[in-house]
């Protein structure tokens, strides 16, 4: 038998870049889609554009969504798409959630 | 509160697609086309009703929904589903029309070839496929256009209703008045971005 990893380790493997409220829902909310555009993604996470556009940086820079700026006729759009990298860490990130969980079922 | 779980968020992500109730229109307004067809003095406004439907539903997806609820690509699986779905609608339709036109056109010499009942048949047909159609894509009210459907066409059956299309109109004035109410909500629950005022409550800025 194994023995039990302890809190501190499974606290260590929780990823940093998505293990905040409003990165995981956007990162959620990619997960289930093929991609969307900046104002889809507003939309359905209530989140102000700031705080929309601060965390895609973030993401970004950790490789996890790929942004694409492109026009539409004269409108700028916002392509974006959870990468492989981002979809494998969101399953790791869910993952490495569920023994911590059960640590404080209550 | 728990948040919702990945299959609610796709589902959520679907509906931004098919719920602003302009495909309702769309298919509404086509049906009612048939009745305005009744009033002109040539035969093929139907057609042109379809293309204008078509277009006009494209473009107030561009210019209405798009701006509000943004634009999004579905998942590999729903795109399947949706695909399938559309395949079981043309076979539900298809099939049975042309074997209503093969009965009617080739085989039967009778002068009523589907005894008085034409108009039920008809109805029967496209009510199947609505419902069908309506369980695959998650369009529940579609059914009620299905019941509508065949409701008049059994109405016009029993009744002997004159104008032959009557359960096209009926349906069409449903589907209408059901999308015009959709696509209000769909408006009250999206505003444009400028105006959206989002989630005040900041989160922490790591």
């Amino acid at each position: 038998m194994t023995e039990p990893t302890a809190p501190g380790e499974l606290l260590g493997q929780i990823d940093r870049v998505l293990h905040e409220p409003a990165r995981l829902l956007m990162v959620s909310q990619l997960y289930v889609v093929e991609s969307s555009d900046f104002v889809f993604l507003l939309q359905q996470t209530g989140l102000t554009q700031g705080n929309l556009s601060f965390h895609l940086s973030k993401l970004e820079d950790a490789g996890y969504v790929a942004v694409e700026k492109t026009f539409e006729g004269k409108r700028p759009k916002t392509l974006l798409q959870l990468t492989t990298t981002g979809r494998h860490a969101f399953e790791k990130y869910a993952r490495s959630l569920r023994p911590l969980l059960e640590i404080t079922e209550i | 509160m728990h948040p919702p779980p990945l299959t609610e968020l796709e589902r959520r992500a679907y509906r931004t697609v098919v719920d602003d109730g302009l495909l309702d229109l769309a298919f509404g307004i086509f049906l009612l086309s048939f009745w305005v067809s009744e009033l002109l003095p040539f035969d093929g406004f139907p057609g042109i009703a379809f293309l204008l439907t078509v277009y006009g539903w494209a473009a107030l997806r561009r210019t209405i929904v798009e701006p509000r609820a943004g634009t999004v690509r579905l998942s590999a699986t729903r795109k399947a589903r949706v695909k399938r779905a559309k395949r079981w609608m043309v076979l539900l339709i298809g099939l049975p029309v042309a074997a209503v036109f093969i009965w009617v056109v080739l085989l039967s010499s009778a002068k009523q070839p589907l005894g008085g009942y034409g108009s039920l048949v008809i109805a029967g047909i496209f009510a199947l496929a609505l419902a069908v159609g309506g369980w695959m894509l998650e369009l529940l009210r579609f059914w009620l256009y299905a019941a509508v459907l065949l409701a008049a066409g059994l109405w016009a059956t029993l009744v002997s209703e004159p104008f032959e299309r009557f359960q096209f109109v009926a349906t069409g004035a449903v589907a209408v008045v059901s999308g015009a109410l959709v696509l209000a909500r769909f408006l009250r629950r999206y505003p444009p971005p400028s105006v959206h005022e989002g989630n005040h409550a900041e989160t922490a800025h790591d």
